[in-house]
């Protein structure tokens, strides 16, 4: 090893140059020679520095791509999530290399990710007031973003945030929980207004109102912007503090057993992650990551590395046997013209029947789309369109209420996954008593993008000092699964 | 919230002016940007009228002035830190505002004029010289069509439109524009 340092190093094959020649200029041969032996002998020194231990460097050749030998946080998942919680990690931890975080997406191209396919709109009209909590405080970062994601000597980051608001349709059986649901809104501090039939007619010339006996609006923090913008945006900044991002998908733990027995009498194995093992892409080349803590937001695929730790494999009635109730469901997406479609009063609709629909541009664009029933979710093995479930079920229901729209031409189409919680479709944040030391950020169920930077702060919060600082997501822990206690949000979609 | 309040947390030694319900005088600081306090003898009057052109107002400033609710003109022409999310807090002045002035704000776009269509009772807007607008003469038709009483000045039929006469330009001009458009509406 020490052989490769000495001939890599080019002074200490020059030496023999200068003497060979008996020329006339062998005085400017040695002022050429002292010259260039500073600089030699400063490489030198960096070389030796970084054959010590400690340092990352390795005289073997390295496949590039591999990630750090070692690091103290690994962040399963590079979406918006995931950059989100590394770029609060840095910032909560001030020092530069205080923290060696690594995040690994199995996807660089981003093909299947739900953060980029979706529809990146962003309201605070929830029931629970975390939910509300928390995407008021992402409203509140996306506004300053500048003063959080601005990099030296890069642009500005411009989301392309269009203000325009969502409204909520309600029938007459479900207009008394959104009468609730605007106090509760109110009080966290969501500015809402809520529309009876006349002022939506007057407001919105262009709705037909039958059916709908309250609408709720949102008149300031809501919209729809770029999700790609934001992701790199995260992305940008975090790597610029120095978080590490590698492209290789997670296969397995290596972790270290211990038994532990609870009050029942019933013996646990109590599982501590060591190695994270990340398998480089289209090889089958792994590196073992040592880790201290290991956070999975890996959104749609969460559910397939937690049952990695063997979460949801043990028998059915001990806490072992309750799977991570994360499951990926697909959503088509639709984009329509429209010539003579709403203008730029557009908001996000969305109707009591479960289609949505906003405005995509000036020219007449509209995205849309709908929730299929429990019983016909699509097929999750490919992204592939549905163009039936627009004609069947999204068109009739999207012409009812919007007339102009019975004149319309689907110009394209794509599908995403959602991270669908089918517990309660609601977060799941915090550690799994099986799991000590696996933070879980994910089971958002749609609304990941809208509530990433306030969920990033939440489990950077959590890593780094131990409980909420911000915003109390207690609610959101893991634990409501293995209680089998649901807290649910009225009207998602 | 009012007068003093204003003025010390803005930071605008020397600009804002304020007119008062049934008084017709501005006040505006003078030449050593002392700002008279008369006003502060009759504290129940409403501002009527904010002009706050060239200041470095944002929308945190606008905290200072949410309680006015029977403002009727703000003029803020030549403000550079008036952007959308300021726009979009504008909504509390929805039952009363009657003139806008957003000309040569430069960080405004779209997406913020589309905030507006909260202010029912809109009078006159004026857009004029917004540099992020990419087709100022759509924006135009489409502020004229959401907003039912209020007349839109600044931006003609014709900007944004491609001029017939510069024919070999136009194919480029015409993929740039298209690309711009689309990234940036």
């Amino acid at each position: 090893m020490w052989r490769k340092l000495f001939t890599s190093v080019p002074a200490f094959r020059a030496l023999k140059a200068p003497c060979r020649s008996f020329s006339s200029s062998s005085r400017g041969a040695e002022k050429d020679f002292f010259k260039d032996l500073d600089t030699h002998l400063r490489a030198f020194r960096d070389k030796a520095a970084a054959a010590m231990p400690g340092s990352d460097w390795s005289p073997i050749e390295l496949t590039p791509g591999l990630p750090p030998e070692r690091a103290d946080v690994v962040i399963v998942g590079g979406g918006v999530v995931g950059w989100s919680i590394a770029y609060w990690l840095k910032m909560k931890a001030r020092v530069r290399d205080g923290l060696r975080v690594l995040v690994v997406e199995k996807d660089p191209t981003y093909s299947q990710a739900s953060t980029v396919l979706s529809c990146g709109g962003i309201r605070q009209q929830f029931s629970l007031k975390e939910n509300i909590l928390l995407s008021l405080f992402s409203a509140h970062f996306m506004k300053n973003i500048n003063n959080h994601l601005w990099v030296v000597n890069e642009d500005p980051v411009d989301l392309q945030f269009n203000h325009s608001g969502y409204l909520f349709l309600a029938s007459e059986k479900s207009a008394h929980i959104m009468e609730e649901n605007y106090r509760t809104q109110r009080y966290v501090g969501a500015k809402v207004a809520l529309l009876s039939p006349s002022q939506l007619k007057e407001r919105f010339p262009w709705m037909n109102t039958e059916g709908v006996a309250l609408a709720s609006l949102g008149l300031e923090n809501e919209g729809w912007f770029d999700p790609w913008s934001l992701l790199n945006a995260l992305r940008r900044k975090a790597v610029s503090m120095g978080v590490y991002q590698c492209f290789g998908e997670v296969t397995g733990f290596k972790c270290a057993a211990n038994l532990a027995e609870t009050t029942d009498g019933e013996v646990l194995n109590v599982q501590r992650i060591k190695y994270v093992h990340v398998r480089m892409p289209n090889s089958l080349e792994y590196q073992p990551v040592e880790c201290a803590v290991v956070v999975n937001a890996a959104g749609a695929n969460s559910g397939k590395i937690a049952s990695m730790l063997g979460i949801g494999l043990g028998p059915k009635e001990s806490v072992s046997g309750v799977p991570l109730p994360v499951e990926p469901r697909k959503r088509f997406v639709y984009v329509v013209h429209c010539p003579d479609g709403p203008g730029l009063d557009t908001p996000f609709l969305i109707d009591y029947s479960g289609v949505y629909c906003r405005r995509e541009g000036l020219g007449g664009n509209y995205i849309t789309g709908m929730s299929p029933e429990e019983t016909e979710e699509p097929d999750i093995s490919n992204l592939d369109v549905d163009h039936e479930f627009f004609q069947e079920k999204v068109w009739h229901r999207l012409a009812h209420r919007i007339p102009a729209f019975e004149q319309l031409k689907v110009s394209s189409a794509w599908a995403g996954f959602y991270d669908y919680n089918t517990f309660d479709q609601n977060g799941i944040i915090g550690l799994h008593p099986l799991v000590p030391n696996m933070y879980f950020a994910t089971g958002f169920s749609g609304h990941g993008l809208q509530q990433s930077p306030a969920v990033g702060l939440a489990v950077a919060e959590l890593i780094l000092d131990g409980g909420y600082k911000t915003i109390d997501l207690s609610a959101f822990d893991l634990k409501r699964i293995l209680l089998q206690e649901p807290i649910q949000e009225s009207n998602i979609v | 919230v009012w007068g003093p309040h204003v003025v010390r947390l803005i930071g605008l030694r020397s600009r804002p002016i304020f007119p008062f319900a049934g008084q017709s005088e501005w006040l505006r600081p003078d030449s050593r940007g002392r700002f008279s306090y008369d006003f502060m003898s009759t504290p129940d009057t409403q501002i009527e009228e904010v002009d706050l052109s060239g200041t470095l107002i944002n929308h945190n400033g606008l905290e200072n002035l949410v309680n006015q609710n029977k403002l009727q003109t703000l003029s803020l022409p030549g403000c550079p830190e008036v952007d959308d999310w300021f726009l979009a807090r504008l909504h509390v002045f929805g039952e009363s505002l009657l003139e806008l002035d957003l000309s040569h704000c430069s960080r405004i776009t779209v997406g913020g004029l589309t905030a507006l269509q909260n202010l029912r009772k809109l009078k006159r807007l004026d857009i004029s010289g917004l540099p992020q607008l990419q087709n100022p003469g759509l924006v135009w038709i489409l502020l004229e069509e959401i907003l039912p009483h209020c007349r839109v000045t600044g931006a003609e039929y014709e900007q944004g439109l491609i001029q017939p006469d510069s024919q070999e330009q136009t194919e480029d001009h015409h993929e740039a524009s298209t690309h711009t458009g689309l990234r940036h509406l």
